[in-house]
C-alpha cells in the first residue's frame, strides 16, 4: 500500500492538474481544509441511530474494517455506545483528521471520538452537552474542518424550532467560540437577495480560492422530529422547507447572495478542479439536479437547474451525492426508492445519467474512496423518516466501481447486527498517524 | 500596483527556488551539509544551509477574490495562545507571550527548515506580506512575523537566521520578522501541541517532517484571533485582518478615553 501522508488540498489539486488521468476521489464531504491521505482506506466509521428494542438502543459509533487482506475485512471491529438516542445524524473530521465529531439532532449533544492514537479502535473523548444554551442555535447538522477550527451547520434554533437557524464555531478541542445567523427577511443590507432569505440551514462548504462559502436549507425541528407522513399531509408543515441557498464572503462569514433553488436543496459539492468554479446540489422536494455557478458577467453567482432526478412526480427524493475527484462522475442517491443514479457531469450543464441500479428499499449516504474504486452507502434518513417494518432496510453495503457499474465488496445487515440504523460514513487509515 | 510589482517580483523568485529544486541545487548552497541528521550549533555567518526548496507537485496557493475592506467583520477571539521558552535567531532567550506582548498584531507560522513542500510557499507569503508591511510607515511599533520551528533538533538560530535572510525583506523598517526556534525538543512539542500543529517525522527519512500549514494572528492580548491553512496565506487578506485588529484596539482607546 501507499504509505499515508498529510497533503493538502493543494497538493491535492496539484495532482490532479499534472496528471489528469488520475482518479484521486475523496470521500464524501470533505473539507478542503482537512489533511489528505493517499492510499486505500483502512477502516470505515459508522455513525449510527440507535433503534428501541435493538442490541443497546443507543445511538453509536461502528468500525468496520475494510482492509482487503484483514481476517476481520468486512467485519464490524469496534462498537463505541454513546448511551441513549440523540437522533445521530452528520457529523466530520476535525482538519488534522485526528477528531470525528458526530451529532445528536435532537439533544444538539455533540460527540468527539479520537481516532488518531488507535484507529481501529476510536475512543469517545468528549461530550458538548451546552450546544443549544451557547449558540441559540438547534440541530447540530455537519461538522465542516477549517484552519483550527470546526464550523457546526445547524438545522433550527431555540426559539421556535422551525427552519431558522445559524453556523456555530468550536476550536478543534470543542470550545465554544462564534455563531452566524443565517440571513432571513426581505431586505437585508449589503446582500443580494434573488428571493426572499428565509434564514434555514443544512450544509456549508467552502471554495477557498474564490473566498465563497455556500450553504443550503431543509427544514427545523419541528418538522425533522415528526413523522414523515404527518409532515406531508399537514400543508402548514410543509411550508416549512428550505428553498434557498446562500453565497458568503467566507473569510468575512458575511452573506453576499441569496439563491432561489426551490424544493429543499441539500447537499453541496464543489468541484475540485482548479478552473471549475461551481458546485452541485439536489433539491429533495422537486429532484432536481442544480449547478451553482460563478456568473461573471454580472459578477455574482448563479442557480441553474440542469436535469431532473428519477421522476420528480414520484417523489425519489434525492438525498447524497458524491462527486469524483476528477469532477466528471456524480453519484446521487433517492431515499424512497432506494436507488443510486450515476451522471456523467464532464459538461455540468449537461448531464447524462450513465446507470440506475437499486440498492435496496431505502438508501441515503454515499461515501466514495480515495481512488474512486471502491463506494460505500448506508440506508438511515431520520428516525421518523426511514420506512416501517419490512421495508425499514438498515445496512452498510460496500462495492468495487470499475467506471460503469458496482460489484459487491461486502455488506452488514445492521438489524440482524443489532447496531441501529447506521448513517454517515468517514475513512480512517493506522498509516496516517504512524510516521 | 506597488503591491502587485512586489508578488510579481516574489513568486517570481519563488519560481527559481522551485526550477532550484526541479534542476538541482548549486552545489555552493549545500556543499558538505548532510541534511539527514542534526547539525551542530555554528555562530557564524557562512552559508552552508541549503535554500528553501518547494516540491514541484505543490502549486503556488490561488486567491482570486478580494478580501472585505478592513473593519467591516469581526475577528471572534478563538483562544489564549499559548506561551513557550524560544531561542531567537540571534541566539537570545525569550518566550512567546513577551513576543506577542510586544506588538498589537503578531502573524506566527510554523515551519521547519528542511521541509520541501509547503513551508517555502508559506515562507514566500510571509515575505510578501512582510515586504508589503514595511511600507506602512503608520504600522511601524505595531506589528510583527513569526515563523517558528517546529524541529528544533536541526532548526538552530544559526539555521533560522539562515532561513530568514532568503526570505526577509531588507531593511525592515517598520515591522520585524522573528525566526525562531524553541529551547528545546521538549519545549518544541510542547508548544506544538498547545497549538495543535499536527507534525509527525516520516519513518523513512527523518529529515521529513508530515504537517499541514498553520498559522496565526495573535492580539496584543494573547489572544488568537485568526488561524490559517496555505489557502489563506494571502498577504492582502492578512493585512485586511491586522488592520481589522487595530482598528478595534484603536476603537478600544477612545472608548476607554471616554470614560
Amino acid at each position: 500500500m501507499k504509505s499515508a501522508r498529510f497533503i493538502t488540498a493543494a497538493a491535492l489539486t496539484a495532482l490532479l492538474v499534472q496528471a489528469p488521468g488520475v482518479a484521486l476521489a475523496d470521500e464524501t464531504c470533505q473539507s478542503p481544509y482537512m489533511a489528505k491521505l493517499t492510499g486505500e482506506e483502512e477502516f470505515v466509521y459508522i455513525w449510527t441511530l440507535g433503534m428501541e428494542g435493538l442490541g443497546d438502543g443507543s445511538d453509536k459509533l461502528v468500525t468496520v474494517d475494510s482492509r482487503k487482506d484483514s481476517p476481520t475485512f468486512g467485519q464490524v471491529i469496534d462498537v463505541d455506545s454513546v448511551g441513549g438516542r440523540h437522533e445521530a445524524h452528520h457529523g466530520g473530521l476535525s482538519d488534522d483528521r485526528k477528531t470525528y465529531w458526530v451529532s445528536g439532532l435532537d439533544t444538539g449533544h455533540i460527540f468527539l471520538f479520537d481516532i488518531a492514537n488507535d484507529p481501529s479502535n476510536p475512543k469517545l473523548v468528549k461530550i458538548i452537552t451546552d450546544f443549544t444554551e451557547k449558540s441559540g442555535v438547534v440541530g447540530p447538522h455537519g461538522a465542516y474542518a477549517l484552519p483550527g477550527r470546526v464550523m457546526i451547520s445547524g438545522l433550527s434554533n431555540a426559539k421556535d424550532r422551525d427552519g431558522p437557524t445559524g453556523l456555530v464555531e468550536y476550536t478543534n478541542d470543542g470550545e465554544y467560540i462564534t455563531t452566524h445567523w443565517m440571513p432571513k427577511g426581505e431586505k437585508i443590507e449589503g446582500v443580494k437577495l434573488d428571493t426572499v432569505a428565509d434564514g434555514y440551514g443544512y450544509d456549508a462548504r467552502v471554495l477557498p480560492r474564490k473566498n465563497v462559502m455556500l450553504t443550503s436549507s431543509f427544514t427545523g425541528w419541528n418538522n425533522y422530529m415528526t413523522d414523515l407522513g404527518k409532515v406531508v399531509k399537514d400543508p402548514e408543515a410543509m411550508k416549512k422547507f428550505g428553498q434557498t441557498m446562500v453565497v458568503w464572503d467566507f473569510h468575512a462569514r458575511k452573506p453576499k447572495q441569496v439563491l432561489s433553488v426551490p424544493g429543499v436543496p441539500l447537499e453541496i459539492r464543489w468541484a475540485w478542479g482548479p478552473k471549475n468554479d461551481y458546485a452541485f446540489t439536489t433539491t429533495a422536494l422537486t429532484s432536481k439536479l442544480y449547478v451553482i455557478h460563478e456568473d461573471k458577467k454580472k459578477g455574482d453567482w448563479a442557480a441553474t437547474d440542469v436535469a431532473d432526478i428519477g421522476d420528480p412526480s414520484k417523489l425519489p427524493l434525492p438525498v447524497d451525492i458524491s462527486l469524483s475527484a476528477d469532477d466528471s462522475t456524480l453519484f446521487v442517491n433517492t431515499f424512497m426508492d432506494g436507488t443510486l443514479r450515476v451522471f456523467d457531469v464532464r459538461d455540468p450543464f449537461k448531464p447524462k445519467q450513465i446507470l440506475e441500479k437499486k440498492l435496496g428499499n431505502q438508501v441515503n449516504m454515499v461515501s466514495q474512496s480515495w481512488d474512486g474504486k471502491r463506494f460505500y452507502f448506508t440506508t438511515s434518513l431520520l428516525s421518523k423518516w426511514d420506512k416501517k417494518g419490512k421495508e425499514n432496510d438498515q445496512f452498510l453495503k460496500a462495492f468495487y466501481w470499475d467506471g460503469k457499474d458496482l460489484k459487491p465488496r461486502f455488506e452488514i445487515d445492521f438489524i440482524k447486527a443489532e447496531l441501529g440504523r447506521p448513517h454517515l460514513m468517514r475513512f480512517g487509515s493506522k498509516s496516517l498517524y504512524s510516521n | 500596483m506597488k503591491f502587485l510589482a512586489i508578488t510579481q517580483r516574489l513568486l517570481s523568485a519563488a519560481l527559481a527556488v522551485v526550477l532550484v529544486a526541479a534542476v538541482g541545487e548549486p552545489a555552493s548552497a549545500h556543499k558538505g551539509v548532510d541534511h539527514s541528521k542534526p547539525r551542530e550549533e555554528t555562530t557564524g555567518t557562512e552559508s552552508n544551509t541549503r535554500l528553501p526548496t518547494a516540491d514541484t507537485n505543490v502549486p503556488q496557493p490561488v486567491y482570486e477574490y478580494k478580501p472585505s475592506e478592513a473593519g467591516s467583520y469581526k475577528l471572534p477571539r478563538i483562544k489564549e495562545a499559548s506561551n513557550g521558552k524560544v531561542l531567537f535567531e540571534d541566539s537570545s532567550k525569550g518566550t512567546l507571550v513577551d513576543l506577542f506582548g510586544r506588538r498589537q498584531v503578531t502573524i506566527m507560522a510554523f515551519v521547519y527548515t528542511r521541509c520541501g513542500d509547503v513551508c517555502p510557499i508559506a515562507s514566500n507569503q510571509m515575505a510578501m506580506l512582510h515586504e508589503a508591511l514595511n511600507g506602512m510607515p503608520e504600522l511601524e511599533g505595531k506589528v510583527a512575523l513569526a515563523s517558528v520551528s517546529f524541529d528544533p533538533e536541526y532548526d538552530t538560530p544559526a539555521v533560522m537566521r539562515e532561513y530568514g535572510s532568503h526570505f526577509k525583506s531588507a531593511p525592515a523598517k517598520y515591522v520585524p520578522w522573528h525566526f525562531i526556534s524553541p529551547i528545546s525538543v521538549e519545549e518544541g512539542n510542547k508548544i506544538v501541541q498547545a497549538y495543535d500543529q499536527p507534525v509527525g517525522r516520516d519513518k523513512n527519512n527523518s529529515a521529513v517532517l508530515h504537517h499541514i500549514l498553520r498559522a496565526f494572528l495573535v492580539d496584543g492580548k494573547h489572544q488568537v484571533r485568526n488561524i490559517y491553512s496555505i489557502d489563506f496565506l494571502d498577504p492582502s487578506l492578512l493585512i485586511a485582518d491586522i488592520k481589522t485588529i487595530l482598528a478595534e484596539q484603536h476603537a478600544g482607546v477612545i472608548g476607554q478615553g471616554g470614560h
